[in-house]
């Protein structure tokens, strides 16, 4: 009950923001802002295969765009048709219904690319895993390249403006809450038993595959989301967008947050959507952008490899009203 | 359905593993009775990890047949066989390092109780008196091994007796009918080993188990078991009670080399 | 028929590119177990070198043989040293380290090496010179040979072949493959494993250098991107011949080049980019160490 309570109460708060935020600050800074939280969402969802279970997967991007693209195609080709069977609704929810479907469209597309491609290579070592997890990113865009109906090599646009603040920052909370709620917790354990040892794992009972792709599905999920947003927001979406390029950025964000850490995770992913467009200001230092994110990059893998917070999670209960459940003594 | 005394708990015929040209372990044979507590020795390399591996599934034989409680166990997975009713612990501790001691029993637990995705995530009501119930067996069986106070900390940064202990409750977590270990006294004084010796015995007692132990320190071995299997080169050179084995030639000739016979 | 030769020619002239580049990355996860993904851009490194130096020396403006040869010679020694800065500078600090963080190192020195590129020599393309004059050895209705692919292939040849010896037939060859056995044994050994990674990478890194300014030749379009791409096929190329053995490099960078170029040519073009990654699946499923490797198992 008091749950519920909370949930009806963020999600009037996040309608009054959707409504009232865009007023108060400058749209600049709210671009900004639903790009960071697009990447917080990103960056959460791989934290979980590659930091909590210790997947080494390097193919992010491939997820987002499977995700972006069938949100899309969903909304421009079904959306119009879908929007006039709901005539009955006043326009703002059935707009929003659809972009509802879109999203978990994109999120299943993703989350079932994510069962074939981990069902056969989630038995394969570290190395090889991020080999193939390589591949099906590239082979993915290479793919998308290819088809006509969604745009192929000039990009698939005019796509609907569906994303507002209100599924930015209710979809960024709710990946976050969602995914530290699965950490802690049994399934979470095992995650993380497969990343420490996956020999002792499966020996204590654990199906290790099961577990791994699990995550791996998990979090193709919420990249899905992630590229339904990112599609709906620009009204456009490139292949280009989704290189491999674009899911070591993604790493990147892991790795300076922290491998294993959500907290991490979250700042990582805003400090670096940030830390760009600020260099992006600094004149002639400009051209040095990627130059000096390069450098920084190696700099730290020398000096910090742990990233800023290591695995370290702040802990939250503390302020959480409900109490945990006590052992019986 | 428990077994009978008369069948055996676990059942090896014949079996054999060839790692490319060489044959590690060498048409073994074992049956271990409910209730038993057997010792397999050897000089190192003699294939007694090896023969672990095979009953737990990390190998699969090239020959010959595992059974245990009557099921045949080849070609089944590791945590199939965990499933089955066996545990082990492991030569170099395989502990959850990063994981805090209680998180790394209460992964055990697993096997017998598993949550739905949502489950986890949603956090009901069955899902939060599951986990008070697991918590509360693991506090007990930490208890057991004097590990309760060290409930939080961090596995890795225990001392090394105190992990081989937690290695154990983690294996007992799984409610097993038998229990392999791997060399529990390594790195033991004396005076720790002496501990352990009574420990086996009394979990032995206590949660009815069944145990093959792989041990070089002949006070353990001698001290605790029924019966003892002596591996040589993969190849089983002697079986029997402990004062048989104390005194067999072929014995004293793997340990200490044909001079000393 | 004829254009299947064509074909043939075409692809036998790209796989030796990517075996060359290949061999790089073979040799250098033999010895440490690194994928340096920073390889592709020693390729990309080694073609703006030979820009560079050939226009210096003015043998841009005269191309002679010898010309071609003294710029693939400096080429290949400015990408062994640059080879061996990067082993030193970002991966030898990391050896203790999880693999996970030199992985990330190399990716870091992979995006220093495109960007600063972009910086240095400017993001747009150049044009390389043409150090060798394009002639027709054969031609007929449907099939031209140019003397170009002819010249790769002689030329990556000549350098396999030199790198065999140098692996099989000489003490610090004797060396690398004991290092990449096993690093700790060769070490007790008394072999200085350092200088011996060191080696590896200069080698390496000397071959991509070549790749650089073989490719560099038939498509005079340089940029700093033109790494990438070509990079990450022959990686592909290595893990599909058996990521470690050397004579797979070479056997994956052909039978890449060669499919490659035949399903661009009969299939789709649009469909080229694609073949490196689904061959890289299907040997990834049915037999992960490769053509030629050979499994290793981790010790219970």
């Amino acid at each position: 009950m008091k749950r519920l309570l909370v949930f009806i109460g963020l999600f009037v708060l996040t309608l009054l923001a959707n409504r009232f935020l865009p007023e108060v600050i400058d749209s600049y800074y709210v671009h900004l802002l639903t790009l960071s939280c697009i990447n917080i969402i990103l960056a959460v969802s791989l934290n979980l295969i590659n930091g909590t279970t210790g997947q080494f997967s390097l193919g992010h991007a491939g997820f987002m765009a499977v995700g972006g693209y069938s949100s899309a195609t969903l909304t421009y080709y079904l959306g119009p048709k879908l929007i006039l069977a709901f005539d009955f609704l006043p326009a703002v929810l059935a707009k929003n219904f659809v972009f509802l479907l879109a999203l978990l469209g994109g999120g299943l597309s993703a989350a079932i690319l994510g069962l074939l491609v981990g069902i056969p290579s989630l038995r394969l070592r570290g190395d090889y895993l991020a080999i193939v997890t390589l591949g099906m990113g590239e082979i993915v865009r290479v793919l998308i390249l290819n088809v006509e109906k969604i745009g192929g090599a000039r990009g698939f646009s005019g796509i609907p403006a569906y994303t507002s603040l209100f599924w930015i920052i209710s979809l960024t909370a709710l990946t976050i809450a969602a995914v530290t709620s699965l950490t802690n917790s049994s399934h979470g354990r095992a995650f993380l038993s497969v990343r420490e040892d996956e020999i002792a794992a499966e020996a204590m009972g654990i199906n290790t595959t099961y577990y791994k792709v699990t995550a791996f599905v998990v979090g193709a999920f919420f990249a899905g989301v992630a590229g339904c947003l990112f599609g709906h927001y620009l009204q456009l979406l490139h292949p280009n967008s989704f290189t491999f390029i674009k899911s070591f950025e993604i790493i990147i964000m892991i790795i300076v947050g922290g491998l294993g850490s959500i907290f991490g995770s979250v700042i990582a992913a805003v400090i670096l959507t940030l830390l760009p467009e600020a260099l992006r200001y600094l004149g002639p230092v400009k051209d040095w952008r990627m130059v000096i994110y390069s450098v920084a990059l190696i700099v730290l893998m020398l000096t910090r490899p742990q990233g800023l917070f290591g695995a370290w999670q702040p802990d939250f209960r503390r302020w959480w009203p409900f109490k945990k459940p006590q052992p019986v003594s | 359905m428990p077994p009978t005394s008369s069948e055996p708990l676990l059942e090896l015929t014949r079996t054999s593993i060839n790692f490319g040209g060489l044959k590690a372990v060498d048409s073994f044979n074992l049956k271990l009775f409910p209730g038993e507590l057997v010792g397999l020795i050897g000089p190192n390399g003699a294939g007694k990890t090896t023969v672990f591996n095979l009953i737990t599934g990390v190998y699969r034989p090239t020959e010959g047949e595992i059974r245990f409680c009557g099921k045949v166990l080849d070609g089944k997975k590791p945590y199939q066989i965990t499933a089955c009713g066996l545990a082990r612990t492991f030569q170099n501790i395989r502990l959850f390092g990063n994981l805090t001691v209680e998180d790394n029993v209460k992964i055990a637990c697993h096997l017998h109780y598993q949550t739905s995705l949502f489950g986890s995530v949603w956090k009901g009501k069955k899902y939060r008196e599951e986990e008070a119930r697991q918590h509360a067996k693991i506090e007990a069986l930490l208890d057991l091994f004097g590990l309760k106070p060290l409930c939080k900390e961090i596995a890795s940064g225990l001392p090394y007796g105190q992990q081989r202990k937690l290695e154990i409750a983690r294996a007992l977590a799984t409610d097993p009918q038998l229990l392999l270990l791997d060399e529990p006294a390594a790195g033991a004084n004396p005076q720790e080993s002496r501990e352990l010796m009574d420990l086996i015995r009394w979990i032995r007692d206590k949660f009815k188990l069944t145990i093959l132990l792989i041990e070089h320190d002949m006070q353990v071995v001698m001290g605790i078991c029924e019966r003892i299997l002596v591996l040589d080169y993969g190849v089983t050179i002697a079986e029997g009670k402990p004062e048989e084995i104390r005194k067999n030639p072929k014995v004293i000739e793997a340990y200490l080399g044909e001079e000393a016979v | 028929m004829q254009e299947f030769l064509q074909q043939l020619v075409n692809g036998v002239s790209w796989g030796s590119i990517y075996a060359l580049i290949a061999l790089g990355y073979t040799m250098v996860y033999g010895v440490l177990q690194l994928i340096n993904f920073a390889h592709g851009d020693v390729f990309m490194l080694g073609a703006f070198f030979g820009y560079y130096f050939s226009r210096w020396t003015k043998i841009a403006q005269e191309p002679t043989l010898i010309g071609f040869f003294a710029t693939l010679f400096f080429a290949m020694a400015a990408c062994a040293l640059v080879g061996i800065i990067i082993e030193r500078a970002a991966y030898k600090p990391l050896r203790a380290r999880p693999r996970l963080t030199v992985l990330i190192t190399a990716i870091g020195v992979s995006l220093l090496l495109e960007n600063g590129g972009q910086l240095v020599f400017g993001a747009d393309p150049k044009f390389f010179p043409s150090l060798i004059a394009e002639s027709r050895l054969y031609e007929s209705e449907n099939l031209i040979i140019s003397n170009l692919p002819v010249l790769i292939l002689i030329v990556s040849i000549a350098l396999m072949l030199l790198l065999r010896f140098i692996v099989m037939k000489t003490q610090i060859g004797k060396a690398m493959r004991a290092t990449a056995f096993n690093r700790e044994a060769a070490s007790l050994m008394g072999i200085n494993t350092n200088n011996v990674i060191s080696f590896t990478f200069l080698l390496g890194s000397a071959l991509a250098g070549a790749g650089g300014i073989l490719v560099a030749l038939t498509y005079p379009k340089i940029d700093p991107l033109m790494g990438l791409l070509p990079g990450l096929k022959a990686f592909v190329a290595a893990v599909l011949g058996g990521i470690g053995n050397i004579p797979g490099a070479v056997l994956g960078g052909m039978i890449l080049g060669v499919s490659e170029t035949m399903v661009a040519g009969y299939i789709s073009s649009t469909l080229r980019d694609a073949i490196a990654f689904a061959l890289l699946v299907v040997i990834l499923l049915v037999k992960p160490t490769g053509l030629l490797g050979s499994r290793v198992g981790e010790k219970v």
